[in-house]
């Protein structure tokens, strides 16, 4: 049995940082390419592969979100 | 073979700086005899000296940064044995470090990614202190808020108000029981190893003042002030600073530093009657006989400013507080000469006078303009000896800022917008000079960190002057040159048609910046359809700031700003291309009955958005 409270608690920090911190580190170093010195190409493929994890965090975090509207729905706590 | 390669190239670039400072010389010696030789009337001499003045204060600089790439290239080849040293020394047991986030009236979403960051800082001895020195109550609650969601101890002012970051940070030095003070400012995002090699290197020599790391603006992607303006900041960065550490001269930018709080008292604090109190309090430090050392990694990225007001602002604080800082010096080196070594007083007046570089700038510009209108001589030079004087001068001078930043991954079309976009501040330049020589009050301006935009033309009339006068200048020259076929009116007339150009471009840097720029309207055929996403109580909105394109379309249904939708748009027999969260600028409804939104992309793959663009072509 896991305290609701505790779980929210923890997804709510996992929403964080997918929501918030992944694309910030993401923007911080797809800028940071500009100056890399890596061929155009490599630059390219490799924003391309951070937009996306971009998407794939959205969705993560848009079931995370659900999740949590659930369990603030339940009465009791989580097994 | 990279390392040879590397070793190549900074042999390359020592023997490039030698003969810059060469051939600097010679200019300069050559235009200063001739003007003690020439004839010349009092106004025509008055004037010639200024000119003169200005090509050796701009000459003298291009001389220390010869210097400083000079110092670089064996700052480079111990870098990386520092670093090994630091590796080393960190598993010692960690001594407590406090961090602070420095904030006064900053927008909480800004706030919110530089605390999550400074929480994600590995070293494990570590407190966070939020100094929130706003004076509005809605940004104080704020503050409260802040802290209390993530944990970090607030910290305000405990006497009246006295100095700017500096006062409140002076107060909080009264209260902390850490060794080490570390400094970020409110939009700075350090990675989680910012402290690893930092701590290592403070704790190995006990007359470390402090460490200083570079700052790197990542906002560049969708705004070209700050883009340009991170060119700026990597010229600074990337070699100067690198001199200034090898001569134990470098200066405490006041954020992505680590300082030693028994250093800060035994100097009474930061210093607080400037602006540029990070600068000050360096010079009191090395007057001290502490040191100070430049960790050349980029361990911090933050925001650069995103609109011309934003940037002269950023600028004016500079130019103001270092200026200030210069007469400090001055008095000091006459009082105290030995209290710094020689190279660290050229350093400190190479930095405390850089932001003349506005006056002579626009004493350059006035030159050849006096000439064609007025036929004030300020050169006396015949054109062939000008020439053979100052193309090498020219040429190298260029070569050796070109190929340095090269090196370093810089492409010349960004150095170029990185000069251009100083040249445009020249206004702001003299206005700080002055008013800091002079006294004058000066206003404390935190660089904006609001999204960018035009701005209106009345306000840049110094750049819009200089753009008209200048223009007016090469075709008077050219006019004049057809009736007295006088060799120096080309000569005149080339300058002020090169400095027309320069000005040019403050069209490119006020076009408008974000979305301004890259709203793209959806062209017939291609269809729309859009599903609003859930938003809950966790939702912490979409940075304007981050936007990649955007693109406007129609809909039949109202959204609000700050709304994601998920949203699909096809072409007749084309795959449709989906995206999500997408941020709607505004929905009005236009005169059709429809709702015209505009949509931030975000998280659409880059093929795809290749696509999109494709479609919105005509």
């Amino acid at each position: 049995m896991i305290d609701k409270g505790k779980l929210s608690q923890k997804i709510r920090e996992v929403i964080e940082c997918k929501d918030i911190l992944i694309p910030l580190l993401d923007r911080h170093i797809s800028a940071s390419l500009t100056f890399s010195g890596l061929d155009q190409a490599t630059v390219h493929a490799m924003r391309e592969k951070f937009q996306g994890w971009m998407l794939l965090q959205l969705k993560h975090v848009e079931i995370l979100k659900e999740i949590i509207q659930e369990l603030r729905e339940r009465k009791s706590d989580v097994l | 073979m990279e390392n040879k390669q590397n070793s190549q190239l900074s042999t390359k670039l020592e023997m490039l700086g030698i003969l810059v400072i060469l051939v600097s010389m010679n200019y300069l010696i050559i235009r200063g005899v001739l003007l003690g030789k020439a004839k010349y009337g009092v106004t025509d001499g008055i004037f010639a000296f200024l000119v003169l003045l200005a090509e050796g204060f701009i000459l003298f600089h291009g001389i220390g940064y010869s210097i400083a790439i000079l110092w670089s290239q064996k700052k480079a080849k111990s870098m990386a044995a520092m670093a090994r040293g630091a590796q080393l020394i960190a598993e010692r047991e960690q001594p407590p470090v406090a961090i602070i986030i420095a904030a006064r009236h900053e927008p909480r979403e800004v706030l919110t990614e530089t605390i999550l960051t400074v929480n994600n800082i590995e070293y494990k001895n570590k407190r966070i202190y939020f100094l929130d020195d706003s004076d509005k109550e809605e940004y104080r609650k704020e503050a409260e808020e802040l802290a209390l969601e993530h944990g970090l101890t607030l910290f305000r002012r405990t006497k009246p108000r006295h100095g700017a970051k500096a006062g409140i940070i002076n107060d909080f030095l009264e209260k902390m029981t850490e060794k080490y003070l570390v400094i970020f400012d409110a939009d700075s995002d350090p990675m989680p190893d910012f402290l690893n090699p930092l701590v290592p290197l403070m704790e190995a020599n006990e007359k470390l003042g402090f460490v200083q790391t570079p700052q790197f603006y990542t906002n560049i992607e969708t705004n070209r002030i700050a883009r340009a303006a991170v060119l700026q900041q990597a010229v600074f960065y990337e070699y100067i600073c690198d001199g200034k550490g090898i001569v134990d001269s470098m200066f405490c930018c006041g954020t992505n530093v680590i300082l030693r709080v028994s250093a800060l008292r035994a100097i009474g604090g930061m210093h607080e009657t400037t602006v540029t109190e990070d600068f000050a309090t360096s010079f009191v430090l090395h007057t001290h006989g502490y040191s100070s050392l430049y960790y050349n990694h980029v361990c911090v990225f933050g925001m650069g400013p995103e609109n011309l007001i934003a940037y002269f602002t950023q600028q004016f604080r500079w130019a103001a507080g270092t200026i200030h800082v210069f007469k400090m010096l001055v008095a000091r080196f006459f009082t105290k000469p030995f209290s710094l070594k020689p190279g660290q007083w050229f350093q400190y007046f190479l930095s405390s006078t850089y932001y003349w570089v506005g006056l002579a700038y626009l004493i350059l510009i006035l030159g050849p303009l006096f000439y064609i209108f007025f036929k004030v001589p300020s050169f006396f030079i015949r054109p062939e000896v000008y020439f053979l004087s100052f193309l090498p001068y020219m040429i190298l001078s260029l070569s050796i800022f070109y190929f340095s930043l090269r090196k370093r991954n810089y492409k010349p079309q960004d150095i170029i917008t990185g000069q251009l976009l100083g040249s445009m501040a020249f206004y702001t330049h003299i206005k700080a000079a002055l008013a800091a020589l002079l006294g004058l009050k000066i206003t404390f301006g935190i660089t904006s960190k609001a999204k960018g935009g035009a701005v209106p033309y009345w306000v840049l009339w110094p750049q819009l002057t200089v753009l008209v006068a200048t223009f007016a200048g090469a075709v008077w020259a050219v006019n004049r040159f057809v009736y007295e076929h006088e060799p120096a009116l080309i000569m005149n007339s080339f300058w002020s048609f090169w400095n027309f150009m320069v000005f040019t471009s403050i069209f490119y840097f006020n076009a408008g910046t974000g979305s301004d720029l890259v709203i793209h309207r959806l062209r017939q055929g291609v269809k729309t359809d859009f599903e609003p996403l859930p938003v809950s109580m966790y939702e912490t909105g979409t940075r304007e700031v981050e936007w990649k394109e955007c693109v406007e379309i129609l809909t039949q249904r109202s959204l609000s700003k700050g709304d994601k939708v998920l949203c699909k748009v096809w072409k007749e027999k084309e795959p449709p291309i989906m995206f999500y969260g997408v941020a709607i600028v505004d929905a009005k409804k236009a005169w059709s009955g429809f709702y015209c939104a505009h949509l931030g992309l975000l998280t659409i793959p880059v093929a795809e958005r290749e696509r999109l663009t494709r479609w919105m072509k005509k």
